[in-house]
């Protein structure tokens, strides 16, 4: 039997524009590479072409040039391993909490017990919603059922776009405590879209920099400390913090 | 129940008005309403006045299934495909404006005296409301449900089932309660030519004899139709399109 090789995900000399070789790149020549289990954060400016790289990683965008592997093969439409949380959280508003949770598992022609259900949707604070469409919940709320659709789907790759960017910063807080807890506990690997520096010290185990038009990779930061309980208040964090501020105003 | 009491005020108010206009007018041109509702409660006991009814209902039945089937698809088609949409935008645009009705002559020639032609006219005119608010609808749809859709794993025809066809379905209701009003008047013009049976026809008859009442009766049954179309929209949109209140 082969053994399972730890890279996960690979992106070789991506390149992208919107609109034909004539129209001007969103990104050049990028590359980046992402181990099973890792958190990944990619922190730039809007623009800079994260999001696009983003949506390559998930299969969803076909890069001008370069390649995409996904657990060694070659990667170019979703993949039922990987899961996408999008900033606009990506729910149907015409569809109940449940049916929007469920539908992933559906499409999938996969069932789920009603228990598993409840239990999922408690952990994330969202029971007694089922019913409710996401018009009736706050951003929150609704983050967390964009969470739990991903999460059933029990990915090997979690691809998060902005993933907190509409939320108050207390709430901001509260989740992402909670995804680092999943992350821990479920093992799978994170692909996070941010502007937010605290965002990337506080969930990036690796966290690269973009800047520029067309969009590269400035800086890789290392942050193992991601991966411990109580980061946040540690010494790591704020470490992190400055090495990122540091990192921004050089590639500025 | 707020609602009822409030519709039950616009009817005393119509009443009043069309009271009102008897008092001033005279009955040589407005019918008296006590008069009138007894007249249509004889007529409705007739079989010939219920055929009447039937007839202009299957037209008008007909007529919109017609137009449904033809418009919703592809409007979904042509507001999800900036391709499609690229040859039928200018198609549209040319054609939306025109007046439909001065069809009618060609659609007679074409398709006889019969039902066809009637029915034809209301689809034809119906299509072009129905498939340009469904485009419009369609081309509306945030992309991240597109996104999202896909990152599960959805196809092409997922795409239509669990996020176009609902999310323009609102627009459709909306675009059906407006063309309401313009099926029943096209239902009229159509049915006062060459026809016997049908509600425009009771009408026309009842005019050319100058039978007031009659023609009131008439009146009262068509805008009866257009009231339970609308009302049947709305709630055929309370009924699917639950989510719009929390929209």
């Amino acid at each position: 039997m082969e053994p399972i090789s730890p890279e996960l995900l690979r992106l070789n000399g991506i390149s992208h524009s919107y609109g034909g070789p004539t129209a001007a790149a969103v990104l050049s020549a990028t590359g980046l590479s992402l181990a099973r289990g890792e958190s990944l954060v990619l922190l730039g400016p809007s623009g800079c072409g994260k999001s696009t790289l983003l949506m390559i990683a998930a299969g969803l965008l076909r890069p001008s040039a370069g390649s995409v592997s996904f657990a060694g093969s070659p990667h170019l439409a979703p993949d039922p391993r990987i899961a996408l949380v999008q900033q606009a959280y990506g729910l149907f508003p015409w569809k109940s909490v449940r049916a929007n949770v469920l539908l992933g598992l559906q499409l999938r022609g996969k069932q789920l017990a009603e228990h598993e259900l409840e239990r999922m949707l408690a952990e994330l604070g969202i029971e007694g919603k089922l019913e409710s469409y996401p018009g009736q919940l706050s951003g929150g709320q609704q983050q967390r059922v964009a969470l739990a659709r991903a999460l059933l789907l029990k990915p090997e790759l979690m691809l998060l776009d902005e993933p907190f960017g509409a939320l108050d910063s207390l709430t901001r807080e509260r989740l992402q405590e909670l995804l680092l807890q999943l992350w821990r506990r479920e093992g799978f690997a994170m692909l996070t879209v941010t502007h937010s520096l605290q965002e990337a010290a506080m969930i990036g185990e690796r966290i690269l920099v973009m800047d520029g038009t067309p969009g590269r990779i400035v800086a890789e930061i290392g942050n193992p400390g991601a991966r411990e309980p109580g980061h946040r208040e540690g010494d790591g964090y704020m470490q992190t913090l400055a090495r990122l501020r540091q990192a921004i105003g050089a590639a500025a | 129940m707020k609602l009822r009491w409030e519709y039950l005020a616009a009817i005393v108010a119509l009443l009043l008005c069309w009271w009102l206009l008897y008092l001033w007018l005279g009955e040589q041109i407005i019918a008296e309403p006590r008069a009138t509702f007894a007249l249509l409660w004889e007529e409705l006991g007739k079989a010939k006045f219920r055929a009447h009814i039937t007839a202009s209902l299957w037209r008008i039945l007909a007529g919109m299934l017609i137009a449904l089937a033809a418009a919703v698809p592809l409007g979904l088609a042509a507001g999800s495909s900036p391709r499609l949409d690229r040859w039928l935008r200018p198609l549209l645009y040319l054609t939306y404006p025109l007046p439909k009705i001065v069809f009618l002559p060609l659609l007679l020639m074409l398709m006889g005296l019969g039902n066809g032609s009637k029915i034809a006219l209301i689809a034809i005119i119906l299509f072009f409301h129905l498939l340009s608010s469904t485009r419009d609808a369609a081309r509306g749809v945030p992309p991240s449900a597109v996104t999202a859709l896909r990152s599960l794993g959805g196809n092409a025809w997922d795409l239509f089932l669990h996020v176009y066809w609902p999310a323009t379905l609102p627009a459709l209701f909306t675009s059906l309660r407006i063309a309401t009003g313009t099926v029943v008047a096209v239902l009229f013009f159509v049915e006062t030519i060459a026809t016997t049976k049908g509600i425009g026809a009771y009408i026309y008859n009842a005019w050319s004899q100058t039978d007031i009442p009659s023609m009131a009766v008439g009146i009262i049954v068509l805008s009866l139709i257009g009231i339970m179309m609308y009302e049947l929209f709305d709630l055929l949109e309370r009924r699917f399109c639950r989510w719009t209140e929390y929209r």
